[in-house]
């Protein structure tokens, strides 16, 4: 009887052991993943409220009057926390668009510090119609800039962009 | 006494049974129970890694084929599976049926942008889409028709 008890009692005993340990293992590895993703998510939060791009000023290149088109560059200043150009997307007008070299330059760079300047430039039509640019950063954060071609004279030969807004905004 | 040995032994094979029966079951739960705190550990760790964001300008939708063309940003650590088993699609609180959705890629990797294409009908005005992905992280964007 007692050989009985003691046996069954190990039995059960290193049953319980065995499901201890299994159950602690399970608990601790999902701690450790949650907390990682936890780790994750707070420092995209962070990083997507501390971001903040503004345009700083702008300038274009006008070939003269026989052309239709024009280049405008833009001086965006980052306002915020580090940010990587190679990871944004611009949208033209409404459409994705690729940086290609010629209608749409950005400055090759990997990171893009609080504080520094980066160039980005476009051509576009001398029509008058308003154009918009949107950089969309990797935090799902975005810098929007419209502008439009101005004529400064009635025979409209000498014009200049003007930029009539931008905003920063996340969605 | 032979009798006695003989109930002794059956007394020990039944109690050895009865615990193990007893240490199966439990193992059985326990693994159960570690299985089911894995897998639901997985998916809170997938869906707080797993993030996206509608990246159009809000003003000027563009059309492609009578179709609505929204940019889908893949912001997060995890690739989102991006086909209509997985995403669904609505615009002002009415779900758009997969047979009117076309998303390219089928995956979207961090960092990489995906189209979604709407067939729908809009007036113009202000409209609202929200895109559910395969976790339920969803996205709300507002926009502009014509």
């Amino acid at each position: 009887m007692g050989l009985s008890i003691s046996a069954s009692f190990a039995i059960i005993f290193m049953a319980s052991i065995i499901a201890f340990g299994t159950l602690y293992t399970s608990f601790e590895n999902t701690y450790n993943s949650i907390s990682d993703s936890v780790d994750s998510y707070k420092n995209a939060l962070i990083k997507r409220e501390t971001s903040r791009l503004a345009l700083n000023s702008t300038s274009y290149d006008d070939p003269g009057s026989n052309f239709t088109i024009y280049t405008i560059t833009f001086n965006i200043t980052n306002q915020g926390s580090t940010l990587s150009p190679k990871y944004w997307n611009f949208i033209r007008d409404g459409r994705l668009k690729e940086p290609d070299g010629s209608t749409l330059i950005v400055e090759d760079r990997e990171y893009f510090l609080p504080g520094e300047s980066i160039l980005i430039s476009t051509t576009e039509i001398k029509d008058s119609d308003t154009h918009t640019l949107t950089i969309a950063t990797e935090t799902g954060c975005s810098l929007k800039i419209e502008w439009e071609w101005r004529w400064l004279d009635q025979n409209q030969t000498i014009g200049e962009p003007v930029i009539t807004a931008t905003a920063w905004y996340c969605t | 006494m032979a009798s006695s040995v003989v109930s002794e032994l059956i007394l020990f094979i039944v109690s050895l049974l009865v615990a193990g029966t007893v240490a199966g079951g439990l193992y059985v739960v326990t693994q159960d129970l570690a299985d089911s705190i894995s897998y639901k550990g997985a998916l809170i760790a997938q869906n707080l890694k797993l993030d996206f964001a509608i990246i159009n300008d809000p003003e000027i939708i563009p059309t492609s084929n009578g179709a609505y063309v929204f940019y889908v940003k893949n912001i997060g650590y995890e690739k989102i599976h991006f086909d209509t088993e997985n995403v669904v699609v609505f615009v002002d609180g009415s779900l758009i049926p997969p047979s009117n959705l076309t998303l390219t890629p089928s995956i979207l990797y961090p960092h990489e942008v995906g189209e979604l294409r709407v067939s729908t009908n809009l007036t113009s005005g202000y409209h609202r889409i929200v895109v559910v992905v395969e976790t339920g992280e969803q996205r709300e964007f507002i926009f502009k028709v014509g």
